[in-house]
């Protein structure tokens, strides 16, 4: 009896960390490249979700439809926020820079959550299920649906990590991340790779939010809570490193799950912030942190 | 090919560059001296855009470059090696050589550049999949000049290679200097260390805070008495004349 508990904790966590890898995954994108604390990136997962749920409920779209239709228009999104919001701020002024995005973002925030609250109303939009049934395993049964939510941001992490490797874009990507300078002396567009993170980024959060549709249903402050777990897995695993802020993302998903089921409904978050700050006690830069950056 | 006239620059408020003119035709290989802080580098990264101009030109074969954002100064064919390499120290030498030719579409002109360029720098070869992190002082300023050429620059700046180098190293850069000169590559090279670098370079340019003090062959400059005086210390300078002061 126990153990099962134990088993469907875990499997609940692990869904949850492909969720919030792809989450995290994109707040440290955008960290690395653009140097912006992103504190709008729930939000943008709660765009996602209001873009599955209208695919799926006012379009009827078959699910995979509706998480490619989330995906685009989320890319499309932070390219608009990029172009309106942050490219101007970059042609005036680097300086102060992290706090000036700072609070643009945090500002956007709370535009997007009102301005939604305003057009879509203050009602919970869901779906029972994208895929019914459940699965069979070790005792656990889980729904089809999470498995497809993680196997979604499965493929969509892979994806990602080959073109990041692969392409002549994604090594400029990465190029932007590593020294701006030496980026602009090859030739790259600094704008346009700006712009082209932040989009991958929010089309990352889309992901999230449509795929998690049936289990969090979109409301105007959905992203909330998202946006804070993803950040736990940020501090957790130390700024700017994609490939721990994977695993950071499920010990957060099973760290959260296991005190909402073995502790209570009102703990999980805060079991997150006292592991975190157990962790950064004993490691400043975070589990997975580099030291500060090596430059010559 | 390039062509900088009456060049003013700076940093806000402080001005660097005053009226500054030089000229490097096709297949020369010039010299830009001068002392610690004459604006040697600030002109480099005024043809590449990496500082803002006041007021002056920058011709590149005929087109002007002023207010061109850096990576399109790259695309119309100059690269810089900076002073500080700015290379990509956490990917390989493989990614940053590969980044070097961010600006060629053509996949078979990329590769053949990069056997180039290996050809050049054999150890560059042995070490592509080593992180930039990794090599020596040396290393890395072949990787700097081997991304540049990556890209089959018509004309190649070059900022102090010397700085932090050991001195058969230093030769070694100019050596390849050289040869890509001789093999049609047109080259501006800055540089503190006068007497050296005059052995390569056929013409100069001296920049002394802000301004083009002197300019010749090399050979002229290298008998130039303001040149043996302030730089070479063969006259007076270096060696203390004690005869005189007693």
């Amino acid at each position: 009896m126990q153990t099962d508990v134990l088993l469907s904790a875990v499997s609940v966590g692990v869904i949850r960390g492909g969720m919030y890898a792809l989450m995290a995954i994109g707040l440290t994108l955008i960290l690395g490249v653009m140097h912006v604390y992103n504190f709008a990136h729930g939000d943008l997962y709660m765009l996602g979700a209001y873009w599955g749920y209208f695919a799926t409920v006012t379009f009827g779209f078959p699910p995979l439809l509706a998480f490619v239709f989330a995906a685009l228009v989320g890319f499309i999104v932070g390219a608009v926020i990029d172009k309106v919001l942050l490219h101007p701020l970059r042609q005036r002024s680097r300086e102060e820079w992290v706090l000036n995005t700072f609070l643009v973002m945090a500002g956007l925030s709370f535009v997007i959550q009102n301005v939604v609250r305003l057009v879509f109303g203050n009602k919970f939009r869901g779906i029972a299920s994208y895929f019914e049934g459940t699965v069979q395993f070790l005792n656990v049964s889980v729904s089809v649906d999470r498995l497809v939510a993680l196997l979604v941001a499965g493929v969509v992490i892979i994806a990602l990590w080959q073109f990041m490797a692969r392409t002549s874009t994604g090594r400029a990507i990465r190029a932007v991340a590593d020294d701006e300078k030496g980026a602009k002396l090859v030739g790259i567009n600094l704008n346009n790779i700006h712009t082209l993170t932040f989009a991958l980024s929010s089309m990352l959060a889309a992901i999230a939010g449509a795929t998690m549709l049936s289990i969090n249903p979109a409301f105007p402050a959905t992203g909330t809570r998202v946006n804070a777990a993803s950040w736990y897995v940020v501090m957790l695993v130390g700024l700017g490193n994609v490939g721990g802020s994977i695993i950071g993302a499920f010990i957060i998903g099973i760290l959260e799950s296991l005190a909402f089921f073995l502790v209570g409904e009102g703990w999980p978050e805060v079991i997150n912030l006292l592991v975190i700050a157990l962790i950064l006690v004993v490691k400043p830069n975070g589990l997975f942190g580099s030291q500060v950056k090596s430059r010559i | 090919m390039l062509e900088i006239r009456d060049l003013n620059a700076g940093y806000g408020h402080l001005q660097v560059l005053w009226d500054v003119s030089l000229k490097v035709d096709k297949g020369e290989f010039v010299a830009l001296l001068g002392p610690n802080g004459a604006g040697k580098t600030t002109t480099l990264q005024a043809i590449m855009g990496l500082v803002p101009l006041s007021s002056g030109t920058i011709l590149f074969q005929g087109k002007s470059l002023s207010a061109s954002p850096t990576h399109v100064v790259t695309g119309l064919g100059i690269s810089l090696v900076p002073q500080d390499l700015s290379l990509f120290v956490n990917m390989s030498v493989r990614d940053n050589l590969l980044l070097g030719a961010y600006t060629v579409r053509d996949k078979r002109r990329v590769k053949r550049s990069m056997q180039a360029v290996m050809d050049l720098f054999p150890v560059l070869a042995a070490r592509q999949r080593q992180m930039v992190g990794t090599l020596s002082g040396g290393e890395r300023q072949m990787l700097a000049l081997g991304r540049c050429l990556m890209s089959e620059p018509s004309m190649l700046l070059v900022d102090e290679p010397s700085l932090g180098l050991a001195p058969k190293l230093v030769i070694a850069v100019l050596d390849t200097l050289k040869r890509l000169n001789q093999q049609g590559a047109t080259i501006l090279l800055v540089e503190q260390n006068v007497k050296t670098t005059l052995r390569y370079a056929s013409r100069a340019y001296v920049l002394e805070q802000g301004y083009v003090t002197l300019q010749g062959d090399s050979d002229d400059l290298l008998r130039h008495e303001h040149i043996q005086h302030s730089y070479l210390g063969t006259s007076r300078g270096l060696v203390p004349d004690t005869s005189k002061e007693i």
